[in-house]
């Protein structure tokens, strides 16, 4: 069949079993660095294998190489299939593969080595900051590229949320990453004190909105209506949730920097529009789960949905916590503390990693011509495996994070603080155990879906299925 | 000064969505969109369940 007949599968089944195999390393990581918590000694003082050096190497893994490969491959595969045409160049598509993983592995070289920039979520350096650009740049250019040479009136829902998650992520990163190169792996940044710390929770928090919030969005709008075989909700609330989310994100980022050298009025403003950004995510989050409403029997019998509607509630939970934590006076307690890292790892693991696996579930037998995964019981154990993870690790954190709060604010009459910093440690051990079995379990279920994907693939007759463009829709 | 006339202009704007996408806009061309995931059946398998 000629190209132009058919859709570019080949750049989604790689992206596709990438998201798995990065997956894995990203996580394993994290659980190395959460048992270096516990045991400080692990590491063997090898500069490598350092706590400094291997959580930015743990949060760029998850994020831009798992949280990245599952986003180039669904929406590849939902802007091919909404827009019925093949992706726009087959050769800058293929150049975004190879692009992110050069990245990607870059970034698994540079950073054990002790090469960062120092900005949390921006630590490569700066040639492969200026990499990452190239190949976004390549990214929007193959999206909206398919977009524009649509054969449908339309633009569907998820694409509007890719499409903003693109183009955002790409002005993000290069505003942030502007810096004065001073040898091949050293630059300073063109901002200063507080301007650059806003300039960097802009993008931080925006990261966050975008990348992991938007784009994940798009992969719900699309795979949700998908496995469940029935359309959105309401497409009318999917337009006011696109929106809202996109007009309100943007101003969320001081609420990164309270009590800070930052202006009182910025605070206050981050933390409003922080406060507001609860409507459009539950109005997403009840449209994404009211999809179901008259097929909650389904839930009983498809693992792959039940991925994708706990995802959901995990994201409502987030979104919930998110909100309440940037108010002043809560963010008072909960800054610095390992509440955040369980908020943050409510949205990683319960939200993003679980949509991820449920729409790459429910796309990697498509891609090669099956009816389904090889083994649904394999599925319901990641499931369970990934829920009882997620809850486990959120709780600890839950916990040690709220008494860390009260512990360290806690004085005695004389104004002298009643804990010192190593009782407060001591307190927290059994919670980092916790979360420590909490990452290990959560982990464990990626071991079973990459096995469960490779049985598949093997099941498959053709590893290059090629699958006809459908016919320009009846608009 | 200034802030009040922007929280407005962003609060109309909000609201001329509202009233765009809940009144403006017909029934039936939302209908068509929300259905976009789903009239691709992948051919060769036909297995979903159309709705509506």
């Amino acid at each position: 069949m000629s190209q132009t007949t058919t859709y570019n599968d080949k750049v989604v089944r790689q992206f596709a079993a990438m998201t798995v195999i990065w997956g894995i390393v990203g996580m394993v990581v994290g659980v190395f660095i959460a048992a270096q918590l516990i045991w400080p000694g692990l590491g063997w003082e090898i500069p490598w294998l350092s706590y400094g050096r291997l959580r930015p190497l743990h949060t760029n893994a998850v994020i831009f190489a798992f949280g990245g490969s599952a986003l180039f491959a669904t929406s590849y595969y939902c802007v091919q299939r909404t827009s019925h045409v093949r992706l726009f160049s087959d050769k800058l598509a293929a150049f975004t593969f190879w692009g992110w993983q050069t990245v990607i592995v870059g970034a698994a070289i540079t950073l054990p080595l002790g090469k960062t920039m120092g900005k949390e979520y921006a630590e490569l350096v700066w040639p492969l900051a200026v990499l990452i650009a190239v190949v976004w740049v390549a990214y929007a250019i193959v999206f909206f590229g398919t977009i524009v040479k649509r054969k449908v009136k339309h633009i569907y829902v998820a694409n509007w949320f890719f499409g903003a998650y693109i183009l955002t992520i790409a002005v993000l990163h290069i505003v942030n990453n502007l810096a004065i190169p001073t040898g091949l792996w050293h630059s300073y940044p063109i901002y200063s004190g507080a301007v650059d710390a806003m300039v960097q929770w802009w993008y931080g928090h925006n990261a966050v909105g975008f990348f992991l919030t938007a784009g994940f969005l798009g992969m719900m709008y699309y795979f949700v209506p998908k496995q469940a075989g029935r359309p959105i909700y309401s497409y009318r609330l999917s337009i006011v949730h696109f929106w809202s989310l996109i007009a309100i994100y943007m101003w969320a980022g001081p609420h990164h920097l309270h009590y800070t050298s930052v202006p009182d009025w910025v605070q206050t403003l981050g933390m409003l529009f922080s406060v507001m950004l609860l409507a459009p995510s539950w109005g997403g989050m009840i449209n994404g789960i009211m999809t179901l409403s008259g097929a909650w029997h389904k839930l009983r019998t498809d693992p792959i949905l039940r991925f994708m509607i706990v995802a959901l509630s995990f994201y409502g939970i987030a979104t919930f916590e998110g909100p309440m934590m940037s108010i002043k006076t809560v963010n008072a307690l909960s800054h610095y503390t390992d509440w955040t890292i369980g908020h943050v790892h409510a949205g990683a693991l319960g939200w993003v990693a679980m949509i991820s696996i449920g729409a790459i579930y429910s796309l990697w037998p498509r891609l090669l011509g099956l009816d389904g995964m090889y083994s649904t019981r394999l599925i319901e154990w990641h499931f369970w495996v990934s829920t009882i993870g997620t809850v486990l690790y959120i709780v600890a954190m839950w916990i040690a994070g709220v008494m860390q709060g009260l512990m360290w604010r806690t004085f005695n009459e004389d104004g002298t603080l009643t804990y010192t910093f190593i009782e407060v440690l001591q307190f927290t051990e059994p919670y980092y155990i916790l979360r420590l079995i909490g990452g290990i379990i959560f982990t464990a279920g990626m071991f079973f879906m990459v096995y469960n994907m490779y049985k598949t693939w093997q099941m498959a007759e053709k590893e290059d299925l090629e699958v006809p463009v459908s016919e320009p829709a009846q608009a | 000064m200034s802030s009040g006339i922007i929280t407005a202009i962003a609060m109309l704007c909000f609201v001329a969505i509202v009233v765009w996408v809940f009144i403006i806009k017909g029934k039936d061309d939302f209908d068509e969109q929300a259905n976009l995931p789903l009239d691709e059946e992948d051919k060769d398998k036909g297995k979903e369940e159309k709705s509506s």
